[in-house]
């Protein structure tokens, strides 16, 4: 049955594209993590007609491993030819990738996956931890209150109570919604997507990507940071169109209550220490609020495996450093401002094309015809034109080198350094330096040995630099 | 500071530590008042010396009817042996102003600094975050909802607040008295005292100090006062013989030789399973007393 519908779909994916021929490139849309094929109908329907490409829309078990994914698409498409082109977003252009490992690809684009993990996998238990800890910090503002005196606070919990009914909204709203984009640690693809996965660690060890390098002659990643990534904190993923009024209504809530809580440490009388306590557990939801666009920031970004650490630039679920891999020889297309990360298939034209023609090699039906300059505006609030400036320059791919363009204006499309490296996991929990990737590190550095003073076994005390720690014994 | 290394938190701790910092922090009221710090009888305005208290204040017995304090709010939460755990919560600095021009109290909170921490952009470089929104609070106390203003100075709409009306509308203080818990007059001695026996009985004494003490289900809450200026420095909350929440406060001097709260330091165990703990530091300075048209 299942099968019967994705045939169904890549036909009516084909019958859609009347402008198609028989000597467009196949190139296969792949979709990601909680979607399914229609997620690129828009940025198909835009594009089918300005480039030479035959699209492939299919549907994946989005919840199953990434190879059972790969095994599902090579039975759909197995029978297209080896230049075709796979364009997979989010979790897609990881199975991309896999899907080279076993069969021959022309090119791979990947926008805005996870191709070295999705921390938010890694962090999703502590995230759950902190949004569930406003339920008790909210009862324990009810049992300060109960045991205050009534006759001098009576006018409080009239204060609290709107910021309360909000938190239970916020616990409420962030947690279905999360689970209504996949945010499920059940689901078996997700042990595959955390960072330090063993499925990560071979996909992105020196030897796969060698071997993806030489077997596929295309690639490039798509990355993109959405404008206000750090605003209303998952309320900009979940309710894309609002987040303002999310982000808002909780920094209002925090600061309120923190002003409510302050009230009560200034007014109350010496001998009415329970209002000391009441102003206390207040405080403590004030926290909470003021904590939780942070929280979300480093629950999806932080690419450590240990207790939330820092805060990197992201779509909305996944960092901007996860969404590019084998850095420097493959290269990328940043985009800053973009979209939320549930909105890039449909508001991407522009890196698509980009890519599509520069990387991929797909020619333009019309080569005079102007390709899509700029993306589409978000719906309902197109932003303003820019003004007319000159020139800035930039780093473009040209020809598959990175070179500056002085005519030229925007975000960088490459880098032109050498990578500075970083400090990687291997995957086993070693920290190690990994001189061809870009920060962040992952892991601090191993400690160099700062020697020892050590027992030689036969009562001699000598020094041994390649060692740390305590001495054993006094030379 | 750390907090921990400030206050440190046993239970078991043995007693005589705690009136060794009861002692301590006695001696320094005590050398405040005595004159280690002079001169506040008979000024008419305060010294700018004096700690917590601003320079252009008013006396707490003049005509005054605006109150301004400078609050730096640190938060942390602690595991039983002293870690920290969770996400860092950023310091908040609030301005409070208390006015009163019309006959009613109305309170105006400016948010001074909330300190955000570095986001790093793809390549590891620190880019900065996005302003802080709220700007001010303000509050009529007269039971309508609060306003938020933003940095520019427009009134926010927190849309996704039901802004519910008090049913009730009463004004939660008149006239200048509130004034007095947070800047303790020592001609007020003896009402302080009164209102803490009022509470807890009468005081025993625990080494320098007096202590209020009252039983509650299981277990008590106390509070230990200083004999001289009958202002609290420490007050704890016992439960099943384990302190589940500790308190002190430090005081600065002000005019007319009262004293001015300047740090109110919580730290209460929120999770009696684990025991982890919930810091909270609140020091108040720039404290100032005026008459505004």
């Amino acid at each position: 049955m299942v099968r019967n519908l994705l045939a169904l779909t890549i036909v009516m994916s084909l019958s859609v594209c009347s402008v198609a021929s028989a000597e467009d490139g196949p190139t296969v849309f792949i979709h990601g993590l909680a979607s399914n094929s229609h997620t690129w109908d828009q940025a198909v329907s835009r594009l089918t007609p300005l480039l030479a490409m035959q699209p492939f829309q299919v549907d994946l078990d989005w919840r199953a491993l990434y190879e059972t994914q790969a095994g599902q698409l090579q039975q759909q498409l197995g029978g297209l030819p080896a230049s075709v082109v796979a364009v997979g977003h989010s979790n897609g252009g990881v199975i991309a990738r896999q899907w080279s490992r076993n069969r021959s690809v022309g090119s791979i684009i990947t926008l805005a996956s996870p191709n070295q993990g999705a921390p938010f996998v890694d962090h999703l238990f502590e995230w759950f931890t902190f949004l569930d800890d406003v339920l008790n910090r909210m009862a324990n503002v009810s049992a300060a209150f109960s045991v205050t005196s009534h006759d001098v606070w009576w006018w409080v919990p009239d204060r609290w109570l709107d910021s309360f009914h909000f938190a239970t909204d916020v616990w409420n709203t962030a947690g279905n919604g999360l689970f209504s984009l996949g945010f499920d640690y059940k689901l078996p693809v997700m042990s595959e997507m955390r960072v330090f996965s063993a499925f990560m660690g071979n996909l992105n060890s020196q030897a796969t990507r060698d071997n993806e390098a030489s077997r596929v002659a295309n690639r490039v990643t798509l990355l993109n940071v959405a404008r206000d990534f750090d605003l209303g904190g998952p309320f900009r993923v979940v309710a894309p169109d609002n987040y303002v009024a999310w982000h808002n209504t909780i920094v209002i809530a925090g600061i309120g209550l923190d002003a409510l809580a302050q009230y009560i440490r200034i007014t109350a009388e010496v001998q009415d220490q329970s209002a000391f306590d009441l102003a206390d557990q207040i405080s403590s939801v004030a926290e909470w609020f003021l904590q939780f666009e942070l929280v979300w920031c480093l629950t999806v970004s932080d690419p450590s495996p240990y207790p939330l650490g820092s805060c990197y630039e992201h779509d909305g679920i996944v960092p901007a450093w996860s969404q590019a891999y084998d850095v420097p020889r493959l290269p990328f297309l940043v985009r800053d401002q973009g979209p939320i990360h549930t909105q890039e298939t449909s508001e991407s034209d522009g890196q698509l094309y980009q890519a599509l023609t520069t990387v991929a090699g797909i020619a333009k039906r019309d080569p005079a015809s102007p390709p899509p300059t700029v993306d589409p505006p978000p719906s309902g609030n197109p932003p303003p034109p820019p003004p007319p400036s000159p020139p800035t320059g930039r780093y473009k791919i040209v020809d598959g080198l990175c070179v500056w363009d002085a005519n030229d204006s925007g975000p960088d499309q490459c880098s032109p350094l050498p990578p500075p490296g970083r400090y990687k996991f291997d995957g086993f929990g070693t920290c190690y330096w990994e001189p061809n990737d870009y920060p962040p590190d992952q892991c601090s550095p191993p400690a160099s040995p700062t020697g020892r003073f050590k027992l030689d076994g036969s009562g001699g005390c000598y020094w041994d630099p390649n060692d740390s720690g305590p001495d054993q014994c006094v030379p | 500071m750390n907090a921990q290394t400030r206050h440190p938190q046993n239970s078991h701790r043995p007693s005589s530590w705690r009136w060794h910092q009861a002692a301590v922090v006695a001696l320094v009221l005590g050398a405040l008042l005595l004159g280690v710090a002079p001169g506040f009888n008979g000024v008419s305005t305060a010294d700018a010396a004096i700690a917590g208290w601003c320079a252009a204040s008013l006396r707490p017995v003049d005509a005054w009817n605006t109150l301004t304090v400078d609050m730096v709010v640190k938060r942390q939460r602690l595991t039983s042996a002293g870690d920290a755990i969770g996400a860092p919560t950023p310091n908040a600095t609030y301005r409070l102003e208390r006015s009163s021009r019309s006959g009613s109290w109305k309170t105006v909170v400016t948010v001074l600094a909330v300190a955000r921490p570095p986001i790093y952009s793809f390549s590891g470089a620190l880019t900065s975050p996005q302003p802080f929104s709220v700007a001010r609070i303000e509050d009529d106390e007269d039971g309508s909802p609060v306003r938020a203003y933003g940095a520019n100075g427009g009134l926010l709409t927190p849309t996704l607040l039901a802004n519910t009306t008090a049913s009730t509308i009463s004004a939660r203080t008149t006239g200048q008295q509130w004034l007095d818990t947070f800047v303790a007059a020592p001609g007020k001695k003896t009402a302080r005292q009164q209102a803490f026996e009022r509470t807890y009985g009468k005081a025993v004494k625990a080494g320098t100090l007096n202590k209020y003490a009252r039983l509650q289900t299981n277990g008590s809450d106390e509070v230990l006062v200083d004999p001289k200026t009958v202002v609290p420095v420490e007050a704890n909350t016992i439960r099943a013989g384990k302190r589940l929440g500790h308190r002190t406060f430090l005081y600065g001097a002000a005019p007319d030789s009262a004293l001015v709260r300047t740090n109110v330091h919580a730290d209460t165990v929120v999770a009696t399973d684990t025991g982890n703990r919930s810091i909270v530091d609140t020091t108040f300075s720039n404290v100032c007393l005026e008459l505004r048209r």
